[in-house]
């Protein structure tokens, strides 16, 4: 037998779906809705939203310093935050556990990262000490080793 | 008169994470007594990482090479620690300090507006909703101007060497 199911009673949008289920099944659920109160497409959308419910239960609990690591990563949280949520002595620790996570660090889209540099490049140059031509008489900065 | 440049502290730790803190010295560069304490300051305790200590002997050997401001939100915030040893530093503060700072140069009638570096993960949560005027800029953007005026040799190398953490991999591409 094909059932059309069309859930219109709640909010959220809906769709339509036909599938095909044994007669022997459809009576059972029928039964089952006439006992429970409802109807069949409650019944059907229930299912529906219950599945992988138990499998959050049983998902393993991400550690915290893991779960803000990837939250730096993703660029929830900043690298000063996150290594004040770590309690880490400063920052270079948390970009050391960043590194040994083999998490990446945060990237911003190229295009945005484009748009930037093209609209700071003349701003940035206006900040150099000894403007200087692209490639050419560059100072030797102190080395810090 | 030239143009500041103001990095917080994310931007430092990552500049020092690939050994190119030197990128800087060909700037007008101001940091707050904020960005310091939370970045060169943390070079000074026994327990450093490489990256903090980098970020001091840097400071030390370029302090003529480096304006620090002191800002209202460093003011409040030493007050609050003498009357409280324990009280912790709020999240983000050393962007409350930039902000401190700004106003302050906008204030006193700057001619141009400062740009202000901040760590990528900043762009992703904000829109650039910094008080004006100034122009906020990227890591990422940062490293791609500084390979356009020749500065360092590979932007691309450059943000592989901070994710890695691996200065002496980014040696032989680094102008100096």
């Amino acid at each position: 037998m094909i059932m059309g199911y069309s859930t219109r009673e709640s909010m959220m949008a809906k769709a339509k779906i036909n599938f095909e289920i044994d007669e022997e099944s459809l009576a059972n659920a029928k039964a089952y809705v006439a006992r429970h109160g409802g109807s069949l497409n409650r019944l059907v959308s229930s299912l529906f939203a219950s599945l992988g419910e138990d499998e959050k239960l049983h998902a393993p609990l991400i550690d915290p310093a893991k779960r803000v690591l990837l939250d730096l990563s993703s660029g929830k949280v900043s690298l000063m935050e996150a290594t004040q949520l770590l309690e880490l002595p400063d920052a270079g620790y948390t970009l050391r556990r960043l590194a040994d996570e083999g998490l990446p660090l945060p990237k911003l889209p190229d295009d945005v990262v484009r748009d930037q540099a093209a609209r700071s490049l003349v701003a940035l140059k206006a900040c150099l000490v000894e403007p200087r031509p692209l490639k050419a008489g560059r100072r030797r900065p102190v080395a810090v080793k | 008169m030239t143009t500041l440049l103001i990095p917080d502290s994310g931007p430092l730790f990552s500049l020092a994470a690939a050994d190119l803190l030197g990128v800087l010295l060909h700037f007008r560069v101001a940091i707050t007594d904020v960005v310091k304490e939370e970045s060169i300051d943390k070079g000074k305790e026994s327990a450093a990482s490489i990256e903090a200590r980098r970020l001091l002997e840097f400071y030390s050997a370029n302090k003529a090479g480096v304006e620090l401001f002191a800002t209202q939100v460093g003011h409040d915030l030493r007050s609050l620690r003498k009357k409280d040893p324990g009280y912790r530093m709020p999240r983000n503060v050393g962007e409350l300090s930039i902000q401190s700072l700004l106003i302050r140069l906008q204030v006193q009638g700057i001619d141009a507006p400062p740009i202000v570096l901040f760590e990528d993960a900043w762009f992703l949560r904000n829109a650039e909703v910094l008080a004006k005027p100034c122009l906020v800029l990227s890591t990422q953007a940062f490293l791609v101007n500084a390979e356009a005026l020749g500065l360092i040799e590979s932007a691309a190398e450059a943000r592989r060497a901070i994710a890695a953490l691996r200065p002496t991999a980014y040696a032989k591409t680094f102008r100096r």
